[in-house]
């Protein structure tokens, strides 16, 4: 019965008549728009959210970055190039900036393992994304 | 089933139009009632169904991907709310409100007149729609009141292509066998 000849054909269909058929009530449409006026911002403030799946990538590039940063500023006096010309610059526009004592923030020790512990939920996490994105593709239709 | 103008109008809800979405509800308020109804079998809850799919619809319109078309994804969410609306209320009692009060009168007095041979039969198909499950109520909707095809069936009740068939089947047999048993009876009772 995958054809419409066939629907045609079909013998039952004759007893399925329009006028069998249920009709709204009249004042329906103004109901449901009633309601939606209620929270007329919804789907604006979906709309906002639209690139919400983009969230955890975003959140990637971030730690990344950071990660890179950590690397390349090192936390030594001498300090790496990129650092050394950050503060040449500050030097050099001769900006009075307050000085904050960090040094007691940095004799924080964190065990090495917390690092790889956060980096292997971090790769998880985009891993259960993938794999949520797959398996819901239709019921997001 | 104007798959353009639903879009015309959808795009017109998203950019902040919301008034342009009335005219997606007049569009399509008739059938998703109509199956609503059917599948929930009270007036109430059918009205009840259809707003609240109305409502789901434009909460998540920025969602639909238009990979079907419009009435395609609202049917689903109506097939879907009603399904589980009456999945919940499971016990409910089933009106019979399309059905003639003293249809044995009915029968014998008025089998001459066409018009009222053309109700009693409506009347008889109602019996059996509300005697089958729901489910099967559905699809049977589906595909003779809005004369949907296998494939779109499919996709509104995201039931496979042969169990769509496969159910149909089974619920015009049931029906069948309903309307045969309810008419037997009724002569029975005459003879």
């Amino acid at each position: 019965m995958n054809s419409r000849e066939d629907y045609i054909k079909d013998p039952f269909r004759k007893y399925f008549t329009p006028e069998m058929s249920v009709k709204a009530p009249a004042e329906f449409t103004s109901k449901v728009m009633k309601k939606i006026q209620l929270e007329p911002l919804s789907v604006k403030k979906e709309g906002l959210l639209r690139n919400k799946n983009l969230v955890p990538y975003i959140s990637v590039v971030i730690t990344l970055i950071l990660i890179s940063a950590a690397l390349v500023l090192q936390g030594d006096d001498a300090g790496s190039a990129a650092f050394s010309f950050v503060t040449s610059l500050l030097k050099n526009i001769n900006l009075p900036l307050p000085k904050i004592d960090l040094s007691s923030l940095f004799k924080i020790k964190v065990p090495e393992f917390l690092t790889y512990i956060l980096i292997g939920l971090l790769i998880l996490g985009i891993f259960d994304r993938g794999l949520n994105r797959l398996f819901h593709r239709r019921k997001s239709q | 089933m104007d798959y353009k103008g639903d879009i015309l109008y959808i795009e017109q809800v998203l950019a902040g139009k919301i008034n342009a979405f009335s005219y997606i509800v007049d569009r399509h308020k008739d059938k998703a009632y109509n199956l609503a109804f059917r599948i929930c079998g009270n007036h109430e809850e059918a009205e009840e169904i259809a707003q609240d799919s109305f409502l789901k619809a434009y909460r998540s319109l920025n969602t639909f991907q238009r990979k079907s078309s419009f009435s395609t994804w609202l049917y689903r969410i109506v097939y879907n709310t009603a399904i589980s609306c009456v999945r919940i209320k499971k016990n409910r009692v089933l009106s019979l409100d399309d059905f003639p009060s003293d249809i044995s009168n009915f029968y014998i007095s008025n089998t001459s007149d066409e018009e009222a041979e053309k109700e009693y039969r409506n009347s008889l198909i109602n019996y059996a729609l509300q005697k089958i499950d729901d489910e099967e109520r559905g699809l049977i909707n589906l595909y003779y009141f809005d004369e949907m095809s296998i494939v779109e069936i499919s996709d509104v009740t995201g039931i496979s292509k042969s169990n769509v068939k496969v159910k149909l089947f089974r619920a015009r047999q049931k029906m069948s066998g309903i309307i045969e048993l309810f008419v037997k009876k009724k002569l029975i009772y005459h003879e």
